[in-house]
């Protein structure tokens, strides 16, 4: 709301200025530049493709209508909306690099404005001539290029300024100054305080950000912003992680130990879930029910990268790409507390090979890291029941196979290997799925949503069946692996499932218009990534 | 909202609805739903621009056209209209660079005859279009195809009116067309503006193919039907270049308009057409050739037969 109170109000200022300062200014070379295109631009790439296509077709019928207009009224309309779409769709560059959403403003700047003389030059002939057009438009372009920079950098001022608004923290950890905020919190004393007055009822209705990321945009939420009918959704089903690794994308499993008290009852009945998106093995974790301890091993969850989405993991998060990058952002949040205080903390490793079945003591006992490796673009687990596990991660080594995630179902390779060795493994299922807990557990199954698998997955309906058939996703024999845990592995098919349930798949909705986008076609989806989870 | 189906169905939306309007407009012009919808930006915007530019009045006053006029032959006369318009401006405050620019347009305008009613530009146009919204109104009894002239000369003819603002498009708009007549001669012709190509001049085109244009010849508006959108004797400008082309009809010459329409400040807007034809009576003296002392050396070999181009006095 304050956002497009924010939008709103700028969208009106810089028309005015435009209209009654800029325009009449006589300026050199014979063109203006159109604060109007930059605006859009600008809150396009904070705030993403569904709020520039808003902005821009409302900015745009304004420009078109405000009284000195007489051109054709929906040319600006059309261009702006179009425009702010193709920005959003830009806007994690805005988190990733400094340079580059300068660069891709002053493109879009004058993409925007060479499209409107176009549209003019079709629809407009008695007013808009060649000529015209060639005297005007290289200097209004070369004064938006000029002007693009700065209007881009007040806006995303102005996007932090209502992020750090104290009345609005929900809007705070909405827009990624959610570290920031937490280490606020930090020195306060508790985060709880924080993520309650944050609206975040459940943790699974939060997410929480791996550093001031995102500005005007939406990264942080997992399930949507608190209130909204997903994240109220999301609370009913309890926490779920989703690996789909967009901006802000952050608790994977579980949040911080002072999180519980903030949603008791809806934990238990927590159904954990699994989104294997994009061949990035997903967890869903669930804590275990017994009261608040950790175990005292780090519980790991082997995220395999390489992938696309994993990538974007990482340089939001601010690792570099080369090496092993520690990603303080884990359960136990180091932005929240330091890490070493804690004992057993939850490891989320982004590496081939699960750490599950090394030795333990080649396992160091440290800080919650999020390790990545070029490894392996599948689970961890495939690579596992290689044996490349033990190797350790390879930085630089790529696996080029597209189908990652159908060849981990395969009978060669162990399947997405989650019930690790030991019990409170809290984060990819096994530990989470065999916990031992005082209480009795319910079966919980997790529930697999694989939107647009990759095509060899959707080929091989045999995995799928295999889906079906035992609740679990372990479908390939257990390998060596397996075998050397000594423990029985797979997704949901730990030796804690008692009553295994049907792994439901899910269907999308579907849309009446759904024939006009591209992926219309009738088929089981398999969901590839949650739509809240920034996919 | 993220990239998704719901996003994409909202572009879709949006885009067709653009289309939709541009068909509308392109059709209906404005009496359909889209004038409607101008109708009412025209009240919203216009009030907000109205008070925006009483703020931001003295950043674009900078660029106020200055040039100064020269006759001050009836400024002791106009004084008290001076006055009377000032506090019809409404503007409690008037810059010095304005209170000159309504001297010398209530000058022209009493030279002329006409009853205008003073205004000044708020807003300017976007894009390729050259128009300009003024702060006077339906309630100042401004209507619109009125003309709009300033100090130096015609601006061109109002096409919109809410209650408080008008919209004006100017004679150097691409779709403006403007009836003149030839100064000395009375011959008729029409200027158009050229556009956002060259927003400095406008192209003449004379109806009679006999008449040879020079350099230097100055138009005024010709009387439109009922005196709109025109009415007669407002200066319009001087030829600035000939341009004979080969096959054309008639010749074709571009025009210097009197009015400065890049820096557009107080304009008056005609309420009531004189009663008689002004002619040429408002124009400004013709810029006459001022006599530069030029000296001739004639150097010419000595002849012994030539006696007129002897230098010697006694040759």
């Amino acid at each position: 709301m304050r956002r497009l109170a924010l939008s709103a109000a700028l969208v009106a200022a810089v028309l005015l200025v435009q209209l009654t300062i800029v325009n009449r200014v006589p300026l050199p070379g014979g063109g203006a530049p159109n604060l109007v295109l930059l605006l859009v631009i600008a809150l396009a790439m904070c705030g993403g493709p569904g709020a520039g296509v808003v902005t821009g077709f409302a900015a745009g019928l304004c420009l078109d209508l405000a009284p000195p207009a007489t051109q054709i009224v929906g040319g600006y309309a059309l261009v702006f909306c179009l425009i702010g779409y193709l920005c959003g769709l830009l806007r994690g560059v805005l988190a990733r690099s400094a340079l580059l959403p300068l660069v891709l403003a002053a493109g879009a700047a004058v993409l925007g404005e060479a499209m409107y003389a176009g549209l003019s030059l079709v629809v407009d002939k008695s007013q808009v001539t060649v000529a015209a057009v060639r005297h005007v438009l290289p200097a209004s372009a070369l004064y938006d290029v000029a002007l693009s920079s700065l209007v881009l950098y007040l806006v995303v001022l102005a996007s932090r300024s209502l992020a750090d608004s104290p009345a609005d923290h929900a809007t705070a950890l909405q827009q990624g100054d959610a570290s920031a905020r937490l280490r606020r919190a930090r020195a306060d004393g508790s985060t709880a305080p924080v993520l309650r007055q944050a609206g975040l009822a459940s943790p699974a209705a939060s997410g929480m950000l791996l550093g001031g990321t995102g500005l005007l945009g939406r990264a942080g939420w997992i399930a949507g912003p608190a209130g909204s009918r997903a994240a109220r959704r999301a609370e009913r089903r309890g926490p779920r992680a989703r690996s789909s690794a967009h901006l802000g994308d952050g608790w994977l499993g579980y949040g911080p130990p002072t999180w519980r008290t903030l949603a008791g009852p809806q934990r238990q009945a927590a159904v954990p879930r699994l989104r294997p998106a994009n061949g990035v093995a997903g967890s869903a974790a669930r804590l275990q029910a017994g009261p608040a301890r950790w175990s005292a091993r780090p519980v790991n969850l082997h995220l395999a990268a390489g992938r696309r989405r994993a990538q974007k993991a990482r340089q939001s998060a601010g690792a570099s790409r080369r090496g092993l990058p520690r990603i303080s952002f884990s359960a136990g949040g180091s932005a929240a507390r330091p890490a070493p205080t804690r004992r057993g903390l939850p490891r989320i490793s982004f590496s081939g090979g699960s750490t599950a079945a090394r030795p333990a003591a080649s396992r160091p006992v440290r800080s919650p890291s999020f390790k990545s490796s070029p490894t392996l673009r599948g689970g961890s687990a495939s690579q596992l029941a290689t044996g490349h596990a033990l190797a350790g991660p390879r930085p630089g080594a790529r696996t080029p196979s597209p189908g990652t995630f159908s060849r981990q179902l395969g009978p060669r390779a162990g399947g997405l290997r989650l019930g690790g060795r030991r019990s409170r493994d809290g984060i990819v299922g096994g530990g989470a799925l065999t916990a031992r807990s005082s209480r009795p557990r319910r079966a919980a199954a997790p529930r697999f949503h694989l939107r647009r698998a990759q095509p060899s997955m959707v080929r091989r309906t045999a995995a799928a069946s295999e889906f079906r058939a035992g609740g679990a996703l372990l479908t390939g024999g257990h390998g060596p692996a397996f075998g050397g845990s000594g423990l029985s592995g797979g997704l949901g098919g730990g030796s804690g499932l008692s009553q295994p349930r049907t792994v439901r798949f899910r269907r999308r909705r579907r849309s009446p218009l759904a024939f006009l986008t591209r992926r219309g076609s009738r088929r089981t989806d398999f969901s590839q990534l949650g739509r809240r989870t920034g996919g | 909202m993220h990239d998704s189906r719901r996003t994409r169905l909202v572009l879709g939306v949006l885009l067709v609805v653009a289309l939709l309007l541009i068909v509308v407009d392109y059709r209906d012009g404005s009496s359909g739903p889209v004038g409607g919808m101008r109708r009412v930006a025209s009240s919203v915007f216009g009030g907000a621009e109205r008070g925006v530019s009483a703020v931001t009045g003295p950043v674009t006053r900078l660029f106020d056209g200055s040039t100064s006029g020269s006759d001050s032959s009836q400024v002791a006369a106009l004084q008290a209209q001076v006055l009377r318009l000032r506090t019809q401006l409404n503007s409690a405050q008037l810059t010095k660079s304005d209170y000159a620019q309504l001297k010398r347009l209530l000058q022209l305008s009493g030279q002329g005859g006409y009853r205008i009613v003073a205004a000044t530009v708020v807003a300017a146009g976007q894009g390729f279009q050259r128009t300009v919204t003024l702060d006077a109104g339906s309630a100042d009894g401004v209507k619109a195809r009125q003309t709009v002239l300033n100090s130096a000369g015609l601006v061109g003819q109002v096409t919109a009116v809410s209650a408080h603002t008008c919209t004006v498009l100017l004679a150097t708009d691409a779709s403006s067309v403007v009836g003149i007549r030839m100064a000395p001669s009375g011959q008729l012709g029409y200027v158009t503006g050229l556009g956002a190509a060259d927003p400095g001049l406008l192209r003449l085109q004379v109806l009679d193919a006999n008449l040879v244009l020079s350099k230097g010849e100055q138009l005024v508006t010709s009387a439109s039907v009922n005196n709109r959108p025109f009415v007669a004797g407002v200066p319009v400008g001087l030829v600035e270049q000939v341009q004979n082309k080969a096959g054309s009809l008639t010749s074709i010459a571009l025009v210097q308009p009197y009015a400065d329409f890049s820096s557009l400040g107080v304009v008056g807007i005609v309420v009531r057409p004189p009663a008689h034809d002004p002619r040429f009576s408002v124009l400004p003296p013709k810029p006459s050739a001022t006599p530069v002392p030029t000296v001739t050396v004639t150097v010419t070999p000595r002849a012994p037969g030539s006696p007129h181009v002897s230098p010697s006095p006694g040759g």
